[in-house]
């Protein structure tokens, strides 16, 4: 994750140092409801997130929303997000992302009574670790060509690289047998687990941007994602021996659901600078599979809808400041995360001399 | 002759108007170092924290394993006041929230019986008050840094005994920490537009109090261990009303001493956080919000800490 950080910091400053150019002109002048689908010729755009998400809730089998506070469980995410996009024409861009996440799920504490005595025999806790990148995604927008501004439509097909092994580490449980001062024998089950889905998938999607005046506008979006082949990763077994755990990895094949996710948005564009929206994000995951014990036991089915308020702020033409706010309202089989994520976007034209005047212009008005 | 000397006043005094106003509308990197004669300050801090990680004895960041679930939020008010042009008065007013639970299942084999118990403590209140002088001991201008003393004083004016007691782990938590308290703070600070920097150094002692430290047990003697902290910032302006501050913060904090002696359950705490801010200046009002990240640390929670800063001048 270091490397990572390090090389986006050098690529960062190296962009920062190219100066200004005359592709700055059109950002500046241009709002953010004015913002094409892809974006300019030759524009180049880093964009990186923090995003802190408490977990107090989740949404159990029949969409019934568990408080996880409430029994010790809840959780914190802490997810970086990043990714890089490039307007290869003015109806063309290319997409690259990808997102670093971690998490620590604790259990409720088990207390053993093996016999009738003041102090339990057990003591025994369970904690999940989630970290890791999720999958790489690469992919384009291709914006359809139609002659009006009022309305805008885009295709955005992609594609998922697991890039990052979707291997888990061992655990690393630990035990303190009874001794003089401490007659409780602690077991602390600590089991660790990849973010990523570890797995290839094609993406197709698309999306809408309706512009009917006032300072508003409407955007929607589109995708399916579905596995293009059956994943393989390891499920750790422990033993114990001693006061040591002995782990051994078990091979077992996976594939994962399809999912369908959609998005709707309302903007309001307050002042030139200043770009305030609410949105509706819903996503619903089917089908897939987990092998277990030589057996393919279907996934749960998982659904989750996300409200979002967001603002952006134009710093300068090339400096974009974005935060949002996000709350889960309605889900199945998945956690329900207060998230509050803050952004920030660099534009430039890297390579704007090759452009010709006049030509690299996409402004709507 | 009357209407020259009328029109030279009005000129000046339309001046000093704007210079006032300007001085009002400034940012974090170019604001005098203390509140000018006669500007009062507004402002209100919102900070939430969540309880999941801590720097253990070897320094590594760890999740705490067990069981549990605590939340910590406190929103400050605070009233700032210039009385001369280097002196400035300040006062803070805490709220703070608190809510930690606990849920343990008990496995009787013998009895073939389990049994959940869901505990959920809280903690509302006004917390310790603090009133602070700040002066500045080299008065800063756009040419020449500032150098800024203040002493600030925490009077222990928050619930410091555990109080609604139903289980010993459910009650209501203490707001304040049952000690008086004093800061004594150094500020360096050179502005080179759009940049400042800035240097300081903290030094925290507490007096000691009397309180109970957990249900069912007396109230014992007790000191805060003192608290030392060293740190510097780098600022910059995005463009004329947006700023990004960085600061870097070191801290030291002794153990506690519980009957004059150092207490078993306290370690000498070591840290070093780092606090990326990005400060908004709309006129005479300001929103701030940073998160406060621990890079580093022995004995040291661990968890990012998120502010909202609200401020405006009158």
């Amino acid at each position: 994750m270091k490397y990572i950080i390090a090389l986006f910091c050098l690529l960062y400053a190296s962009l920062t140092l190219k100066g200004q150019a005359s592709g700055d002109s059109i950002l500046i002048n241009e709002r953010k409801i004015d913002r094409p689908l892809t974006l300019h010729k030759g524009q180049l755009q880093f964009n990186s997130a923090y995003e802190i998400s408490v977990i107090l809730k989740e949404f159990d089998n029949s969409s019934k929303g568990l408080l996880l506070s409430d029994k010790g469980t809840a959780s914190v995410r802490h997810k970086y997000l990043i990714d890089l996009n490039y307007g290869i024409l003015d109806f063309l861009q290319a997409s690259v992302a990808l997102n670093y996440s971690l998490r620590g799920e604790r259990s409720e504490s088990h207390r053993i009574w093996v016999t009738y005595a003041e102090q339990p025999d057990f003591y025994i806790t369970s904690f999940d670790e989630y970290k890791g990148f999720d999958d790489l995604y690469i992919g384009t927008v291709i914006k359809l060509p139609l002659k009006t501004s009022v309305i805008e439509i885009a295709l955005s097909p992609g594609f998922y690289l697991p890039l990052f092994s979707a291997r888990p580490e061992a655990p690393e449980h630990s035990i303190q047998l009874p001794s003089v001062g401490q007659p409780v024998t602690l077991i602390t089950y600590h089991n660790n687990h990849t973010s990523g889905k570890g797995s290839k998938a094609l993406k197709i999607g698309a999306g809408t941007i309706l512009r009917p005046g006032k300072g508003l506008s409407i955007s929607a979006g589109v995708n399916y994602t579905w596995p293009v082949a059956v994943s393989e990763t390891v499920n750790w077994i422990h033993q114990l021996s001693g006061s040591s755990f002995i782990y051994n990895a078990i091979d077992y094949k996976y594939l994962i659901g399809n999912t369908l996710d959609y998005e709707v948005s309302l903007a309001y564009q307050a002042i030139s600078w200043f770009n305030l929206s609410l949105s509706w994000y819903s996503e619903s995951t089917s089908s897939g599979w987990t092998e277990v014990t030589g057996f393919r036991i279907g996934n749960p089915e998982s659904k989750v809808s996300i409200m979002t308020i967001n603002y952006e702020i134009k710093a300068t033409g090339r400096v974009w400041i974005n935060q949002s706010a996000s709350v889960a309202l309605t889900g199945k089989n998945q956690l329900a995360p207060f998230s509050i994520c803050l952004g920030l976007s660099y534009n430039l034209f890297p390579f704007e001399k090759r452009i010709k005047q006049g030509h690299s212009v996409n402004i709507i008005n | 002759m009357i209407l020259i000397i009328a029109g030279s006043i009005a000129y000046s005094q339309e001046e000093d108007r704007l210079l006032v106003a300007e001085i009002k509308q400034s940012t974090v990197i170019t604001e005098p170092a203390t509140l000018r004669k006669g500007f009062f300050k507004l402002g209100a801090i919102f900070t939430y924290t969540a309880d999941d990680r801590l720097f253990t004895e070897n320094c590594k960041k760890e999740y705490e394993p067990e069981n549990g679930w605590g939340s910590y939020s406190t929103e400050y008010l605070l009233l700032s006041y210039g009385l001369t042009n280097r002196l400035e008065l300040s006062l803070a007013l805490p709220y703070v929230i608190k809510t930690i639970t606990y849920s343990i299942i008990d496995e009787t084999p013998v009895n073939d019986s389990t049994m959940r118990t869901q505990y959920k403590s809280r903690g509302n209140g006004l917390g310790d008050i603090e009133f602070g002088i700040s002066y500045q001991l080299l008065e800063g201008t756009n040419a020449k840094p500032s150098l800024v003393s203040k002493l600030s004083v925490a009077f222990p004016t928050g619930q410091k005994n555990p109080a609604n007691i139903r289980e010993i782990f459910e009650y209501d938590y203490p707001t304040g920490k049952g000690e008086t308290s004093v800061y004594l703070e150094l500020t360096y600070r050179k502005i080179t537009y759009p940049y400042s920097y800035s240097f300081y150094g903290l030094f925290q002692y507490s007096f000691g109090g009397e309180k109970v430290m957990l249900p069912y047990e007396n109230s014992i003697p007790f000191r805060s261990g003192n608290s030392y902290q060293a740190g510097g910032s780098f600022n910059f302006l995005l463009n004329d009303w947006i700023a990004v501050r960085n600061d870097l913060l070191f801290v030291y904090r002794q153990a506690d001493e519980y009957k004059g002696e150092t207490a078993m359950t306290t370690f000498p705490q070591t840290g070093i956080c780092y606090n990326p801010n990005i400060s908004f200046q709309f006129r005479k009002f300001r929103l701030a919000q940073g998160v406060f990240i621990p890079l580093f640390g022995r004995y040291f929670p661990a968890n990012p800490q998120y502010n909202l800063d609200l401020q405006y001048i009158f």
